[in-house]
């Protein structure tokens, strides 16, 4: 008799567990998850060819998802992440995504349309307006410093279609081995971070500030060090930081995730 | 009888191709409940789905269509809780922080005896060893047939079958007492 309680007891338990896996993430929450995921996941392929690391997933297949992460974002999401020079690598990572997506659009028409995230959502989540390859910004914004909000040119409807530019410009090699580095010294914090590293995380990340003191990167880099000051257990420096990070990037996406995390420890 | 029915695997197999973008869309709340079944801290929670999704989409090229996702999927999300148990900053978790679920229940009393149930189940979790409790919510949870929750996490069967016993126990164990610390049993 007593068994038979403990498993009703039990059951009703397992049950409240089952049910709680079909509630979805708050959309807010999902938007801004899907939006660091992709960022992430579209600085891979970069670094890969820069690194001229060789990579496992074929090059039309990396080009397809840089095109479709880019295109599915909210137009809100990217216009405010790229005003605030949020995006990786805004002076060379968007440009080698946006010849990648140029290429795939050539090589693979069908791939690189805007994936329809609506159709593949199994509850309520409204559909997000996305837009096309061509609608990004021609000219990529200034890179901006703390406290500067890069400028989003203007897109008119005059302007000609964009080429896809060969890779091999030896300018925007320069460029781009720069931005490899920002991001090799951010992901090595990161791993570091993720390691519960804080020492070696601060060491990158202050390299970072030495030799790119005013990149496209600050708004990562100041986030994770907030966090790395945190794990080091250098609450009150985390704070001022943070107050600092209001200030220069008030708008950020990374800002609900910081807040959290400064309220919840100790 | 046994205590447990395991019923028939509600996640399907996905043979269509599937790009990054979709499994994300699909399968990012149950990446994320997961985690937190595998002892996430909610403030953490964010920050390893995340990292979760990267190492899918590293590894998305592995992954064979003729298998069920979602156990694919665990089992990265597996790997990353079991590093973030060795993780240094662990220790300022906090618990029950965050309100970042949209809570479908109609009443408000349901909605008490629901999160009731929810506390005492995630504190019988955490009472398990995290090997067993990957198998446990696997099987259990995720209602994934045993063989599959073997190769999914990269154990033998009887490994998996030994788990899933000592969990089984220890859950009902911990249920039992929890509630009985309430007044409710």
């Amino acid at each position: 008799m007593t068994t038979t309680r403990q498993e009703d007891l039990s059951q009703r338990v397992l049950g409240a567990l089952r049910s709680e896996a079909s509630v979805e993430l708050e959309p807010q929450l999902q938007a801004r998850l899907r939006t660091r995921i992709e960022l992430s996941a579209a600085s891979l392929p970069l670094l890969d060819v820069v690194n001229g690391t060789e990579s496992k997933i074929s090059g039309a297949n990396q080009f397809r998802r840089i095109a479709a992460a880019l295109a599915a974002y909210p137009i809100a999401t990217l216009s405010t992440t790229l005003a605030l020079g949020g995006v990786l690598g805004a002076s060379g990572h968007a440009a080698y995504s946006h010849r990648a997506a140029a290429r795939v659009e050539q090589s693979q028409p069908a791939a690189a349309k805007p994936l329809s995230t609506a159709s593949a959502m199994p509850r309520a989540m409204p559909p997000a307006p996305v837009m096309t390859i061509e609608d990004l910004p021609k000219v990529l914004p200034e890179v901006a410093g703390p406290g500067e909000h890069a400028v989003m040119p203007a897109r008119s409807a005059h302007d000609p279609p964009r080429q896809p530019q060969p890779p091999s410009d030896p300018a925007e090699q320069t460029n781009t081995a720069g931005l490899a580095e920002q991001l090799s010294l951010l992901e090595t914090a990161r791993g570091a971070f993720s390691h519960g590293d804080a020492a070696r995380a601060l060491q990158a990340l202050q390299a970072h500030a030495q030799q790119f003191p005013h990149c496209a990167l600050s708004e990562e880099r100041e986030a994770l060090l907030i966090k790395s000051l945190l794990l080091a257990g250098r609450r009150s420096d985390a704070e001022t930081r943070l107050l600092q990070f209001q200030e220069n990037f008030p708008s950020s996406l990374l800002l609900p995730n910081l807040r959290q995390s400064i309220g919840k420890i100790p | 009888m046994e205590p447990y029915s395991a019923a028939p695997p509600t996640d399907e197999v996905e043979t269509q191709a599937l790009d990054f973008q979709t499994i994300f869309n699909v399968h990012g709340a149950y990446v994320w409940h997961s985690l937190r079944r595998l002892g996430i801290a909610r403030a953490d929670l964010e920050d390893l789905t995340h990292d979760v999704f990267i190492l899918v989409y590293r590894q998305l090229h592995q992954y064979d269509p003729n298998r069920p996702i979602r156990p694919w999927l665990f089992a990265f999300a597996f790997r990353k809780a079991s590093e973030y148990r060795r993780k240094s900053h662990v220790r300022f978790e906090l618990i029950n922080g965050g309100g970042e679920m949209v809570d479908p229940r109609p009443t408000a009393l349901e909605r008490v005896l629901f999160q009731e149930s929810l506390d005492i189940g995630h504190s019988a979790l955490a009472e398990l060893d995290i090997t067993q409790r990957a198998v446990f919510v696997l099987h259990e949870l995720d209602e994934v047939p045993i063989p599959e929750v073997a190769v999914a996490l990269g154990i033998a069967l009887n490994t998996a079958y030994s788990r899933l016993r000592l969990a089984r126990a220890a859950f009902d164990k911990a249920v039992h007492r929890l509630r009985l610390q309430r007044g409710d049993a």
